[in-house]
């Protein structure tokens, strides 16, 4: 991973037409929560599922420190599945979200 | 005065080995309660009896958690602790759920099986170095609070049981007493007998799951808790907001009749099943709360009925897919609860959104407990399996509900005459006091 890639603030794009902004080390669901965007979420640990999203385009990976902890198989990972409570934002992104 | 001596040596106590059989005999007992309060709450009808268990169960599982924990630390086979049990042990715990009444059931536990328990702590304490066993010191008189207190609880729910049905509970209670005390009793230290095996009380046949959740008699009959149209006003959310809350007894239920059904799960099963089961019988309690205090009566001027379990097991279907449906109705509570929460807060009512907030917690566990749980009982077809019956669970529940309202099958009519009439009072007492 490009290091000089988190330095910087990027912008996630939801399908259903929202965007915010997230921050460098800030996960994809607090940047949506502090922008007022309505992911439904529960946990905020990666372990319900709850707001678990195809991303579309970009670079979403989920936290490498808590990658034990998540409840996603491999498959859904390389389907384009995140965990967005668990997730950063490393490029510019498109998240797949109909509601 | 003292003398300096190496002769003064302590008498010789319990060693790593006993304690840790004597522990695991403990952990069973712990196990085998919360497994029996929840396979039975299914058929508890007393509704202080039903809402007093769940807690009692999930108490029970942190206690096993804890003793099991314990033994594997005193060098005791992994591989053994959750089976290699003292069969004599294990047959008298299966008779607790032969029982045939609500009495019969409570007086069994909190008769007969808790205060032993309570009285085999303190044996252990008793006889141990509380130097040398301190963790295990520890977690006994952790759970002796807890032990005590449940029987605190249940006397005042025992006291209002039927009294004919307690009486006719008596000899079963002496069936297990008699039976425990042949056993040795809880840590199998005093003298065995022989097994009561001709009492008129023995040779029940083993207990499953009823068909239906059985509800408290001083109920007026109920098929389904929705109700068939949707609220009209602010007032009647709230009010068909806590209805649907009082009626997640169901879903207490549910993860007990899975304790009970399926024996032979991982430990962490129980622990999930045990806490789940406690949650949603919590979530009940606070749509009764609400309900009670605008003036409701339980049971009487709203609807109290497990019509989810029954929409499944009546179309032949069984745990499995109660699993999936309970699972079908987590996912989208996080969405649902955070709105209510943000609803009801904007209404005012924010001991309604307070219990939104708590609900929309809880559910975090449950999905996780449901997509865990699932996917164990699946095994190798769950990724294909897992969303299919997910989705099977709900199309069956949800056409089981329109049939019975095409049909005019719900049963809802007298209970929306009394809701409606409840709601014009409290509005026009409010009016009045404005």
């Amino acid at each position: 991973m490009n290091a000089n890639l988190v330095d910087v603030a990027v912008m996630v794009t939801l399908t259903n037409g929202y965007s915010f902004e997230v921050f460098p080390n800030e996960t994809v669901l607090d940047a949506a929560i502090r922008a007022g965007i309505p992911i439904p979420y529960s946990c905020r640990s990666g372990t319900c599922r709850t707001c678990i999203s195809r991303v579309i385009s970009g670079s979403i990976e989920h936290d490498p420190e808590y990658l034990d902890d998540l409840l996603i198989d491999q498959d859904e990972v390389a389907d384009g599945y995140r965990l967005l409570c668990s997730s950063l934002a490393h490029t510019d992104s498109v998240i797949e979200r109909d509601d | 005065m003292a003398t300096n001596t190496f002769n003064n040596f302590l008498t010789p106590q319990r060693g790593v080995e006993e304690s840790a059989q004597l522990l695991q005999r403990l952990y069973l007992v712990e196990r085998e309660l919360l497994r029996a309060l929840g396979g039975w709450h299914m058929s508890i009808s007393n509704w202080e009896l039903k809402s007093l268990v769940p807690r009692h169960w999930w108490q029970d599982s942190l206690h096993a958690d804890a003793f099991r924990n314990r033994v594997l630390e005193l060098r005791y086979p992994r591989r053994d602790v959750d089976s290699r049990h003292d069969p004599d042990l294990l047959s008298f715990l299966g008779e607790l759920t032969r029982a045939q009444t609500d009495a019969e059931f409570a007086l069994g536990i909190y008769h007969v099986v808790k205060p032993a328990l309570i009285a085999a702590y303190e044996q252990y304490i008793a006889g141990c170095d509380t130097l040398l066993d301190a963790p295990s010191v520890h977690h006994i008189e952790h759970t002796l609070i807890d032990e005590r207190a449940h029987l605190r609880a249940a006397e005042p729910v025992l006291a209002g049981l039927d009294s004919d049905q307690v009486a006719a509970a008596q000899p079963w209670v002496n069936y297990l007493s008699t039976y425990l005390s042949a056993i040795g009793g809880i840590l199998g230290t005093g003298p065995r007998s022989d097994l009561p095996l001709k009492d008129a009380c023995a040779g029940r046949p083993a207990y499953h799951v009823p068909p239906r959740a059985v509800r408290d008699p001083r109920f007026a009959p109920a098929v389904v808790e929705s109700p068939r149209r949707p609220p009209r006003t602010p007032r009647e959310s709230q009010v068909w907001y806590a209805i649907d809350h009082a009626n997640e007894m169901w879903a207490a239920e549910v993860p007990g009749a899975m304790m009970w059904e399926w024996a032979n799960m991982p430990w962490e099963f129980y622990m999930d099943a045990a806490r789940w089961g406690y949650d949603e019988q919590r979530h009940a309690e606070m749509g009764i709360r609400r309900l009670t205090a605008w003036g409701f009566e339980m049971g009487i001027d709203y609807p109290m009925v497990g019509d989810p379990y029954h929409a499944i097991i009546e179309q032949g279907h069984g745990l499995l897919t109660v699993l999936a449906l309970l699972y079908y109705f987590e996912r989208d509570a996080p969405r649902f609860k955070q709105q209510a929460k943000e609803k009801y807060a904007s209404l005012g009512d924010y001991t309604s959104a307070q219990d939104s907030d708590y609900d929309w917690a809880d559910e975090a566990l449950h999905l996780r407990y449901g997509y865990t749980w699932l996917n164990h009982m699946l095994g190798a077809d769950a990724k294909q399996r897992l969303p299919e019956l997910v989705k099977e669970a709900g199309e069956l529940w949800e056409r089981w509900l329109a049939e019975r309202w095409e049909r005019g099958e719900d049963g809802y009519g007298p209970f929306m005459e009394r809701i409606e009439a409840r709601i014009a009072a409290a509005e026009a007492t409010e009016q009045a006091i404005a």
